[in-house]
């Protein structure tokens, strides 16, 4: 199993974890595992591209969080409206679909883990496992479309690189 | 920089609740909050109610991103609006047992 599906799972079993009464620790946890899932997703598919597999997981520290996020936002272009799974019908729907997840797993992963902010704010399994599915979705949205150009494009794009003259 | 919901709040409110209409027995109630993300962007969070029968395992992805298209398609938080939506959901069981007053 590649190891961002290891963290889809570990989210998984996070957030089922303490019976009926789900400890926040274990939530908040759940919450932030299922983004690091696509976060490492994202590095991975774009690092295998890089033919010396030694270089691999230093390329992947080249890439930064909030220029992952800008990257995802700048794709989506202000419409962020993406049809459920089964309503997809075009790639660009997937990879809208999964900049989409990318931006609300981040946002969400901030909520969670930050103590000092709203610490106060408890979670709910039933919240944390909708944000799960989102992130699989994701997953699910990435393999119909990764080995198409513009997402391989849209990885290079996460690097945060300067855009082309002429674009936005 | 201005952004649309933030001076025009009422509207805001009554845009939501226009959609909360719309989407009838599949939400029990719409809550949210505007705000600033954590990269600075302006945003709401959604805190969206869901009947407990929607959030079994097996219907739970279906149902929330039906609700949560329909939100955006009808309101277009950013296109009108100015604010990037995020999205909540929590079952009204839940909801009931944990009493939080953001999602009364």
């Amino acid at each position: 199993m590649a190891f961002a599906d290891e963290l889809l799972d570990l989210a998984r079993r996070i957030a089922s974890l303490d019976g009926v009464n789900p400890q926040q620790a274990s939530l908040r946890r759940a919450v932030s595992t299922a983004y690091y899932a696509l976060f490492h997703l994202a590095i991975g598919e774009a690092t295998a591209n890089w033919s010396q597999s030694e270089l691999r997981p230093l390329l992947g520290r080249v890439f930064e969080h909030g220029k992952m996020k800008q990257a995802c936002s700048r794709l989506l272009g202000g419409k962020s409206d993406i049809p459920p799974f089964e309503k997809r019908a075009t790639p660009e729907d997937h990879l809208r679909a999964v900049a989409k997840a990318f931006v609300q797993a981040q946002e969400q992963r901030e909520d969670a883990d930050d103590a000092d902010y709203d610490v106060a704010a408890p979670w709910s399994r039933g919240q944390v496992e909708a944000q799960i599915e989102s992130v699989a979705d994701a997953f699910r949205s990435w393999t119909a479309i990764r080995g198409r150009p513009d997402a391989q494009e849209f990885l290079v794009l996460l690097l945060g690189p300067k855009q082309r003259r002429g674009q936005a | 920089m201005f952004t649309k919901a933030f001076s025009y709040e009422r509207e805001f409110a009554e845009a939501v609740k226009k959609v909360e209409q719309e989407l009838g027995d599949k939400v029990i109630r719409i809550r949210y909050s505007l705000d600033y993300d954590s990269t600075g962007d302006p945003a709401v969070k959604f805190r969206i109610v869901m009947p407990d029968s929607s959030l079994t395992k097996d219907k739970l992805l279906e149902a929330t991103q039906h609700v949560s298209w329909v939100i955006e398609r009808e309101l277009k938080p950013e296109e009108t609006w100015g604010v990037y939506p995020y999205f909540n959901f929590r079952a009204e069981s839940e909801q009931e047992a944990m009493q939080e007053p953001a999602w009364a």
